[in-house]
C-alpha cells in the first residue's frame, strides 16, 4: 500500500499545496492494484474521472491529484517494488486545531456548494448559542447540525466531570445502526489529552487502532473527532463515526468538525458553571430550609413559670448541626436533653432528628430517667450500620422538690451554681456509652438536689473545645470562670454571656463544631 | 494526615499522626478499610502519634471494630495519650474496644496466645 499526499504522514510525500495531507492511495493485491481516493478536498482523478470508490489501474493510467499527475508505469520501468512494499502507512490525520481554524478562510474563497451548506451549518450554529440555551439543549444542537450537514451514522458528546473522568454527555445515532457505541480509549488520548483533531478515514489500516478490535470488529470504518476546548483548556470532545457503506469522511469534514467544537467550547464552559451555580444555589435553599426546619425543633419561646427560669442556645457550624437541646414540663417535672452527634452536616442532623423526637415520645410517655435513655438507646442502635452515635445528657427536675434525676450517655457533665459559690462540674456523674452504638447498654442515674435559685448549666464540647487563633482551647477553666461570674444574672443572660465569651475567644477562626449551652435556674418549688 | 503502615508476622500495624476529626477522619477510614480489605484480620492501630480525636473520628474506630467481628478479626487500639484516652473514656468506648498501653505490648499478648 501507498500513501501519496503533502503530509509528512504519508508514504509519498509531494509539495503540492492542492493536495490534501492524505490525498489517496494505492493497494496492491494479486488481482492487480487499486486506487482510493482518501477524501481529498480537491479530489482524486482517473483519467481525467473522478475516483468515487475503489478503482483498478494499470499501467499506462494517469492518476491526477490536486496540481500533481502520476503516470503508472510498466513493469520494469517502476521504481523499485521495494517502495511499493513498505509496510508503514498511516491513513488518519492527527492534526493541531489551530492548523484548520487558520484554513477556513481559504476554503471559503473554493465556495463550492459544499463549503456553502456548511458555512450555513456553522452559521446556524453561532445564531442559535446567541440565545440562553442549556447545556443538554447545546449538545443536542451540536449533534443535530453535525449529522445534517455530515450525515454519520453514530455520534457521541464526551465531557469532563468533575472527577476529570471522560463522561458521556449526548450520543445519537441512526436508526437501525446496531451495536455498542464505541468511544476508543486511543481516541480520546489524541484528541483530548493532546488536543488534536482526528480524521481516520480507514481504522482498518490505521495502526493507532492495531489493537482496537473492539473499533475494528464494530464495522466503523471512518471516524472524525475534535476536542470541545479553547484557551483556557479543553472540556470534552465531540466525535462522529461512518461505516465504510455510508461514507468517509474528509479533512473538509475534519474542518467542519473542528470549528462547530471551537464554537461550542465556550458556551460549554459557560452553561456548565452556571449549571454549578444553579444546583448549588438549590443545594444553599435547601439547606437553609433544613437549618428553619432544625431551628423549629427546638424549643424558644418558654411560657415563663414561676418556678423555673430556663433559656437555650444553639449555633451550629455548618447550616445544619448535630447538636440538640430540648425541654419539655410535664407531670410536674421539667424534662430536659443535650445532645451531640458524631460528625457534621447533613448526617449528624438527620440523626439529631430521630434522637430528639425519640427524646419526646419516650420520655413523654412517663418512664424514669434511666429508662428513657435505654429506651433511646435501643432504637438508635438498632440497624446502625454505619455507627452513627450521639453523646446526650437527659435528665428530669422536679418542680415540687427540685430534685434532679441524670443519666449521661457519653457526654460531659453539666455544672452547677449552687448557694451564690463558683461553678462546678457534677464529677460524681455516672456516665454510660454514648448512644446509638451498644444495643441493651444499661444506664445509671445520678441524683442531686437543687435549692431555690441554684442554676445547672448544660453544654456540648463546641463550647471547651473552641480553639483561639493559637489553637488553644477555651477549656473547663475559662467556662466555670465564666458561668461563675455571671450567676446571679436570668438564665438568658447566662447563656449568652457564655456564648459571647467563646465567640470572641474563637473570633477570627472557623467554627469547628456546634455550640449549644442550656441553663435553668430552679427558683422556688411549685406551690 | 500522616499514616503509617507496617506487617509484622501476619500483624497489620496502623499508625495515624496528628489530628483525626472531620477532615482527616476520611483519610483514616480509607487506610484501615484497605488494610482489611487487603485481608488483615489481625490489626493493632497505634494511637501513639495522635494528639486529638474528635467523634467523627471515634466513628471510625467503631465502624473498623464492628467490621472485625463481623469477619471474627483481632483489633487491639495501644498508645492512647491522655487527650485522646479521655475521648474515648468520656463517650463510653474503651470497654468495647481490647486497648494495651504499647505497640509491643499488643504485639505480645496476639504472639503470646
Amino acid at each position: 500500500m501507498l500513501v501519496f499526499g503533502r503530509g509528512t504522514g504519508a508514504d509519498v510525500v509531494i509539495a503540492d499545496h492542492s493536495m490534501s495531507r492524505q490525498h489517496a492511495r494505492i493497494v496492491g493485491g494479486d488481482g492487480g492494484w487499486i486506487v482510493e481516493d482518501l477524501g481529498a478536498r480537491n479530489g482524486t482523478f482517473l483519467n481525467g474521472v473522478r475516483v468515487e470508490g475503489p478503482q483498478p489501474i494499470v499501467p499506462g493510467d494517469v492518476l491526477k491529484m490536486g496540481g500533481t499527475v502520476v503516470r503508472i508505469a510498466e513493469p520494469g520501468t517502476a521504481p523499485k517494488s521495494g517502495v511499493l512494499g513498505t509496510g508503514h502507512l498511516a491513513s488518519s490525520i492527527f492534526r493541531r486545531v489551530a492548523d484548520i481554524t487558520g484554513e477556513l478562510d481559504r476554503e471559503a474563497a473554493d465556495a463550492p456548494a459544499r463549503v456553502a451548506a456548511r458555512l450555513k451549518a456553522l452559521n446556524e450554529f453561532h445564531r442559535a448559542m446567541a440565545e440562553p440555551i442549556s447545556l443538554d439543549a447545546l449538545l443536542e444542537l451540536l449533534l443535530d447540525r453535525l449529522f445534517a450537514t455530515l450525515h454519520p451514522e453514530e455520534g457521541v458528546i464526551l465531557l469532563r466531570a468533575p472527577d476529570g473522568s471522560m463522561t458521556t454527555a449526548a450520543s445519537r445515532r441512526l436508526p437501525g445502526a446496531e451495536g455498542e457505541l464505541l468511544v476508543s480509549r486511543r481516541l480520546v488520548t489524541e484528541v483530548v489529552d493532546k488536543g488534536t483533531a482526528a480524521l481516520v478515514s480507514d481504522i482498518a489500516i490505521d495502526e493507532r487502532f492495531a489493537s482496537s478490535h473492539s473499533i475494528i470488529g464494530s464495522g466503523i470504518r471512518s471516524i472524525l473527532a475534535a476536542p470541545i476546548g479553547d484557551a483556557a483548556g479543553c472540556v470534552g470532545m465531540v466525535a462522529i463515526y461512518s461505516r465504510a457503506h455510508v461514507r468517509r469522511f474528509s479533512e473538509e469534514d475534519l474542518e467542519l468538525l473542528v470549528s462547530l467544537a471551537s464554537a461550542a467550547a465556550l458556551r460549554v464552559r459557560n452553561v456548565a458553571l452556571a449549571d454549578d451555580a444553579a444546583a448549588r444555589r438549590v443545594q444553599d435553599r435547601e439547606l437553609a430550609l433544613a437549618h428553619d426546619i432544625q431551628m423549629a425543633m427546638l424549643p424558644r419561646a418558654f411560657e415563663a413559670r414561676p418556678e423555673l427560669d430556663i433559656a437555650a442556645s444553639l449555633i451550629p457550624a455548618r447550616a445544619v448541626g448535630g447538636d440538640l437541646y430540648d425541654f419539655f414540663v410535664t407531670g410536674g417535672a421539667l424534662w430536659f436533653i443535650i445532645a451531640d452527634a458524631a460528625g457534621k452536616g447533613v448526617s449528624a442532623a438527620l440523626f439529631m432528628a430521630v434522637t430528639r423526637t425519640l427524646f419526646r415520645a419516650i420520655a413523654a410517655a412517663g418512664a424514669e430517667v434511666a429508662a428513657v435513655v435505654a429506651h433511646m438507646n435501643n432504637e438508635l442502635a438498632r440497624d446502625n450500620e454505619r455507627q452513627f452515635f450521639v453523646t446526650a445528657l437527659v435528665g428530669r427536675l422536679d418542680l415540687g422538690s427540685g430534685h434532679v434525676t441524670l443519666v449521661g450517655a457519653g457526654h460531659p457533665a453539666p455544672l452547677v451554681l449552687a448557694g451564690g459559690k463558683r461553678a462546678r462540674p457534677i464529677d460524681d456523674l455516672d456516665s454510660g456509652i454514648a448512644l446509638g452504638i451498644l444495643e441493651g447498654a444499661a444506664y445509671r442515674e445520678t441524683h442531686l438536689r437543687l435549692a431555690p435559685s441554684d442554676v445547672m448549666l448544660l453544654y456540648t464540647d463546641g463550647v471547651t473545645e473552641a480553639i483561639d487563633a493559637h489553637g488553644a482551647l477555651f477549656g473547663d477553666a475559662r467556662l466555670q470562670a465564666n458561668v461563675s461570674e455571671h450567676a446571679a444574672l436570668p438564665a438568658a443572660e447566662i447563656v449568652s454571656r457564655l456564648v459571647g465569651a467563646v465567640n470572641s475567644y474563637a473570633s477570627g477562626v472557623p467554627q469547628e463544631d456546634d455550640i449549644t449551652v442550656l441553663a435553668f435556674r430552679y427558683r422556688q418549688p411549685s406551690s | 494526615m500522616q499514616i503509617q503502615k507496617t506487617d509484622r508476622d501476619g500483624i497489620t500495624i496502623v499508625a495515624p499522626a496528628g489530628r483525626i476529626d472531620t477532615t482527616t477522619s476520611a483519610a483514616v477510614e480509607d487506610a484501615l478499610r484497605q488494610a482489611v480489605d487487603a485481608g488483615a484480620r489481625t490489626l493493632v492501630v497505634d494511637l501513639g502519634q495522635v494528639d486529638y480525636i474528635s467523634s467523627a473520628g471515634l466513628r471510625v474506630f467503631l465502624v473498623l471494630a464492628k467490621r472485625m467481628r463481623d469477619l471474627q478479626g483481632r483489633l487491639i487500639l495501644c498508645g492512647l495519650g491522655g487527650p485522646v484516652r479521655q475521648v474515648f473514656q468520656l463517650a463510653g468506648f474503651l470497654p468495647l474496644f481490647q486497648v494495651e498501653p504499647s505497640q509491643d505490648a499488643a504485639l505480645s499478648t496476639l504472639t503470646h496466645v
